[in-house]
């Protein structure tokens, strides 16, 4: 799939874009952000994919991988340098964060979260061959999958632990797997 | 301590040096008894060498930036939080209160945001944190004491975890859990084969 080019102007507003969201959500009742946001490392992982996917756009693939690897060897996140993610994108914890395809604005990944392909079907719904394609809104939980070629709508939230191979519509509300208790006999 | 800013450590005096000594020394001793078949001595050699292992560094680094934290020098106290994931990749803010005997058998991917007691386990890749993502006192999640997440366990938002909790694999925990249970899936099932032999390969 061949992304439209993006100038450094764009770019640079999709980070201003992720850095208030970000400062927005880790900010205390009294409206007080964390110290030393501008290194925080989720916006540290956000920024590197953004100036990744800003070369893969200009056409510099090889630069474009560069910064890919040095984000994977920084932060541990894999975000594929041709993902196309709107404004407002926001992973909580970088590790373990592997994400392909398309998202709308103000995307949230909860750690481990990811999006992906690799399930054997290609089909192009949006997002690039066997890809998923998501809509505004939409919220990953942690250890959660969106795996193959399905479309999800806008102001979903994927539970925790969920694999999501199906298409989703807007506003939906999926459930997760349910817990029992159990009493422990020798805590 | 009145400089304090977590009121949990400066109780129970973990804010001195003699306090944050302590917590470590508990974190090496939890660590080297682990296992209960496995009797490893108690010398200085082995408490050392245990200090130099990954799980170990990545608890001191974390013990480290939570003093610095309640002793109000937070910018350092951040720095040294995210030398910890650049290394170990273990995201553990200096806001989270664990008490001692913390034990990470795995340390990457493992996320915290929270209080915990004492003895806490984290497994791989175990993930606690508040809804919506911040560590600001009641919406975090806070457990009790001898608590343990199984691998891919994830407890989010302001819920209570009662004393001798364990929640096991690859569970959702968003509600208050009472003392001394075991949280398990209800999702597995268990059925019976119809004919015996080996297990057919999936086409």
């Amino acid at each position: 799939m061949r992304l439209a080019r993006r100038n450094w102007r764009e770019t640079r507003t999709l980070l201003r874009a992720d850095y208030a969201r970000l400062c927005q959500m880790l900010s205390d009742e009294e409206g007080r952000k964390p110290p030393m946001m501008f290194c925080h490392p989720s916006f540290i992982c956000v920024f590197l994919h953004r100036v990744s996917n800003h070369f893969q756009r200009g056409g510099h693939r090889f630069t474009a991988r560069f910064f890919w690897h040095l984000n994977l060897l920084v932060t541990g996140a894999d975000i594929s340098e041709l993902a196309d993610l709107d404004a407002g994108l926001v992973i909580l914890s970088p590790p373990g964060t592997a994400i392909m395809g398309h998202a709308g604005r103000n995307l949230t990944v909860m750690p481990c979260a990811g999006l992906g392909g690799e399930t054997g079907r290609r089909e192009d719904v949006g997002g690039g061959p066997g890809v998923p394609f998501l809509g505004d809104d939409v919220v990953l939980e942690p250890h959660c999958g969106v795996l193959g070629p399905v479309r999800v709508g806008s102001r979903v939230r994927v539970p925790a632990g969920i694999g999501l191979t199906q298409d989703v519509p807007d506003d939906a509300c999926l459930e997760g797997p349910r817990t029992r208790l159990l009493p422990r006999r020798n805590p | 301590m009145s400089s304090s800013i977590c009121q949990a450590c400066a109780s129970s005096g973990r804010l001195s040096w003699a306090g944050l000594a302590a917590t470590l020394s508990a974190d090496v001793r939890r660590f080297l008894n682990k296992s209960p078949e496995v009797v490893v001595p108690d010398d200085w050699k082995h408490r050392l060498s245990a200090l130099c292992t990954p799980q170990m560094m990545a608890v001191f680094l974390y013990r480290a930036s939570h003093f610095l934290h309640a002793r109000r020098w937070r910018r350092a106290a951040a720095l040294l939080a995210r030398f910890n994931l650049l290394v170990h990749k273990v995201t553990l803010p200096p806001e989270s209160c664990i008490g001692p005997g913390l034990l990470l058998p795995h340390p990457a991917g493992v996320t915290f945001s929270g209080t915990a007691g004492r003895d806490l386990t984290l497994y791989s890749l175990a993930v606690c944190l508040p809804l919506p993502a911040t560590v600001s006192g009641r919406r975090a999640p806070r457990l009790g004491d001898r608590v343990t997440l199984g691998a891919h366990a994830a407890v989010m938002g302001p819920v209570s975890i009662g004393d001798d909790v364990k929640i096991a694999y690859s569970l959702r925990v968003a509600r208050d859990v009472p003392p001394s249970v075991m949280v398990v899936s209800s999702a597995l099932r268990v059925a019976v084969r119809a004919t015996a032999g080996p297990v057919p390969e999936r086409s």
